[in-house]
């Protein structure tokens, strides 16, 4: 029997999505008063707007149910999955104003990829944005790389009232330190970390390419956002490439390893626990598939004769790779490049790339790597099932943080995610090959949207048609929740709405 | 006896015994078709002559206004043109295709920065030309030849943009680059276009040859005007009071 909402439930979701509402008019503060420092006065007037409009649906949605009760685990996954949504719509308003944007649609568009660090764009005439509509999207990354429930939870928004089944909705299964609130805080504070000492370096290096120092600090700590939380958004048109520097590339790659490895590595390294890491079957999968795919992807590069130094071709290769697995989607090849001079087949090693994605537990998207790891695990044990004798009986173990049982459920959840991601690159793919498309370039733009990669092979522009627009909203959406979330919570809905049959008297 | 007689235009010919000049009848009076071939001659001469004063190109139709204003405009445009000595269009007809010519080095006037930015390998290596506002600000070139730095050049239009590699001396030249509320100088950049530059890691690029700044850049920088922030405040006002509204009703449930 499939699980139903009652009015009570859609008045409680209603509360909590209030709450988070609220929390995006606080959030627009940011981009608020850059804009009255800066003096950029069509902005903050746009922002003001923003943030009235926020408490005035956030404060209406409150009174939907004024005293709630506790968050049950079907609320909170409603809670999570509306509130990306609820959350584009209303941050998209102030950049659909900013006249960057062709349409509200392209402003929402530019919404639901930035909360869910996505990093693809419409954006017009980039180069001329302000600083505060700037700041505004990197806020959104930042938000929604930590996950704004995460953030929630951290700041204490929903108070007591939850408990650990609305930090798992949003695709987070694993708890750094038993509470969570300690735990999301511990998130916070260690991203917070590392965004500001990638800030601080990467303003030095800013300043030393010759950018003013205003500049030179808003661009060192975007980039330090948008890589440490895998956004992957540029403040300028031509991407991370407009820097020109070796030295930038490094410290973004650096900041985009952290945070694609699972925050609660992270913790058991801070605590000394350095075997955890390096035994972890996230880790050593990862090694692996990134070894071969940077393998492939050099020998690619190299047959189309692109560049013609070794250390060129292998920095190129493994920036690119790194910002493909780990869904950031920085570009050093140029969507030119990649499309008339690299060979459609490293297209389809990224297209690989992309699917598999980071480490779960992470700022990253795709299938990730571990639940690759537990399968691929899982079908060296059939095969040894195979061959063993038949009153043989084997314990299939992987090693995550300990040494963990592989049991029958924990495949099963694995198999329906894997089987999910692949049905929805399909579906994307064939959307997007029926508007005339070619397959190559729809297949790569289908999997990075899917992904939450927010690399492009050329597609998405603002002149796509509307429909794919809203295909690749849907995808970067369900791709951030990891599907099970927001597919639970659509059959939770239609079953709530479908009128119940009635029942035959007996006579 | 003089027998007079007409022929067919009035003449009045002398009779028999005379010097006959016309036989009475039409279409054989030597007068008359002499005086017959000069109308036709006349007649002639004149329509030719309408035909080379009348412009081929005259709105047939118009009315007499509109084709005096057309002429006068076509007199103006071509007085402009042969002020700015363009070459007229060249007559294309009977010219052939060499199907064995290959791509070279040669000259692609006014290549449009979006097409670069979608370029195949055909533009590689091509001496172009560019327009575009310089945007950003000029950032140093690390690694190679020392005095030039990189410039990024955007297209207005199509929002395109392109890296141009130029001497310092040329960065001099850009007074202004583009960033929020203020518009960039717009450059007119000579160059060698790379679709992946061996001499700086890969990128695409333009080596700049010569630049030329069309435009200064100038600055817009926004106005304070209290009404655009009118709507916002309203919409605080009544979000805080709403906000308000909701802890008064949920002290009462209490």
């Amino acid at each position: 029997m499939w699980q139903k909402f009652s009015l009570y439930d859609f008045r409680v979701i209603a509360h909590y999505l209030g709450v988070l509402v609220l929390f995006l008019a606080v959030a627009q503060c940011v981009p608020f008063g850059v804009a009255l420092v800066l003096g950029e006065w069509n902005p903050a007037s746009r922002y003001l707007l923003g943030i009235g409009l926020a408490l005035v649906v956030g404060s209406l949605l409150r009174m939907c149910l004024v005293t709630p009760g506790k968050l049950s685990p079907k609320q909170a996954l409603a809670v999570t999955g509306f509130a990306w949504l609820v959350l584009a719509l209303l941050a998209a308003i102030p950049m659909a104003l900013s006249g960057h944007y062709g349409s509200y649609l392209d402003a929402v568009f530019e919404g639901m990829s930035s909360w869910t660090t996505t990093g693809a764009s419409l954006a017009q005439d980039l180069d001329h944005m302000s600083v505060a509509d700037n700041t505004w999207r990197f806020t959104m990354q930042c938000i929604g790389g930590q996950g704004v429930v995460v953030i929630a939870l951290s700041l204490g928004l929903f108070g007591r009232a939850v408990d650990s089944s609305l930090y798992s909705s949003e695709g987070r299964s694993e708890h750094v330190i038993p509470n969570i609130m300690q735990t999301t805080r511990f998130i916070v504070r260690f991203s917070a970390a590392f965004i500001v000492l990638g800030t601080v370096i990467l303003t030095g290096l800013c300043l030393f390419v010759g950018m003013e120092p205003l500049r030179a600090f808003f661009n060192g700590l975007w980039l330090a956002v948008a890589s440490f939380n895998t956004g992957g958004m540029a403040a300028m048109s031509t991407g991370i490439l407009y820097y020109h520097s070796g030295l930038i590339e490094v410290v973004v790659m650096v900041l985009i390893l952290m945070g694609s490895i699972n925050f609660t590595l992270h913790s058991e390294i801070w605590k000394g626990r350095l075997e955890h890491f390096f035994r972890d079957i996230e880790i050593r999968t990862l090694a692996i598939w990134l070894s071969v795919i940077v393998a492939a992807f050099v020998a690619t590069l190299c047959t189309a004769n692109i560049y013609d130094s070794l250390p060129v071709l292998l920095s190129r290769a493994v920036f690119t790779v790194i910002a493909a697995f780990s869904s950031t989607g920085f570009q050093t090849i140029s969507v030119n490049q990649m499309t008339t001079v690299v060979s459609s087949g490293a297209l389809l090693i990224i297209v690989f790339c992309m699917a598999v994605g980071g480490s779960a537990g992470s700022t990253t998207g795709g299938i990730k790597v571990l639940r690759v790891g537990i399968l691929v695990k899982e079908l060296v044990a059939y095969i040894k099932d195979l061959l063993a004798p038949a009153s043989a009986r084997q314990v299939v173990t992987y090693y995550h943080v300990g040494r963990r049982p592989l049991n029958s459920d924990l495949v099963r959840a694995n198999l329906a995610v894997f089987m999910l991601y692949g049905v929805m690159f399909l579906i994307s793919t064939i959307a997007t090959v029926m508007y005339g498309y070619d397959a190559a370039p729809a297949l790569f733009e289908s999997v990075s949207m899917v992904s939450n990669i927010g690399m492009s092979s050329g597609i998405i522009q603002p002149g796509m048609p509307d429909m794919l627009k809203l295909l690749y909203i849907f995808d970067m959406w369900a791709g951030r929740l990891e599907f099970i979330t927001l597919i639970a919570l659509i059959v939770s809905i239609v079953a709530s709405f479908r009128p119940r049959r009635r029942l035959r008297r007996a006579r | 006896m003089l027998d007079k007689a007409r022929c067919g235009l009035g003449f009045l010919h002398a009779g028999k015994g005379r010097v006959r000049l016309c036989c009475g009848a039409w279409g054989t009076c030597v007068l008359n078709r002499v005086v017959r071939c000069s109308l036709g001659a006349m007649c002639c001469a004149v329509l030719a002559l309408c035909i080379s004063v009348v412009p081929s190109n005259a709105a047939w139709g118009a009315p007499p206004d509109t084709q005096a204003q057309q002429t006068s405009q076509e007199q103006d445009a071509s007085t402009e043109a042969d002020e700015a000595q363009e070459p007229s269009a060249l007559n294309a007809e009977g010219n052939t295709i060499n199907d064995g010519q290959v791509s070279d080095n040669s000259f692609l006037y006014d290549a449009a920065i979006a097409d670069l930015v979608g370029a195949d390998s055909y533009y590689d290596k091509q001496t172009v030309q560019v327009r575009g506002e310089a945007v950003g600000e000029a950032i140093r070139l690390t690694g190679g030849e020392e005095g030039f730095s990189w410039v990024t050049l955007q297209d207005g239009d199509s929002g395109s943009s392109v890296s141009v590699v130029m001497a310092n001396s040329d960065v001099q030249k850009i007074d202004m680059f583009g960033v929020y509320g203020k518009t960039g100088s717009r450059l007119r950049v000579q160059g060698v276009y790379n679709l992946a530059c061996e001499e700086h890691e890969g990128e695409s690029d333009i080596h700049a040859a010569a630049v030329t700044v069309e435009e200064a850049g100038f600055a817009h920088p926004d106005r304070f005007v209290a009404r655009d922030f009118a709507p916002g405040a309203i919409a605080v006002v009544m979000g805080l009071f709403l906000m308000a509204l909701f802890f008064y009703a949920r002290e009462r449930a209490r």
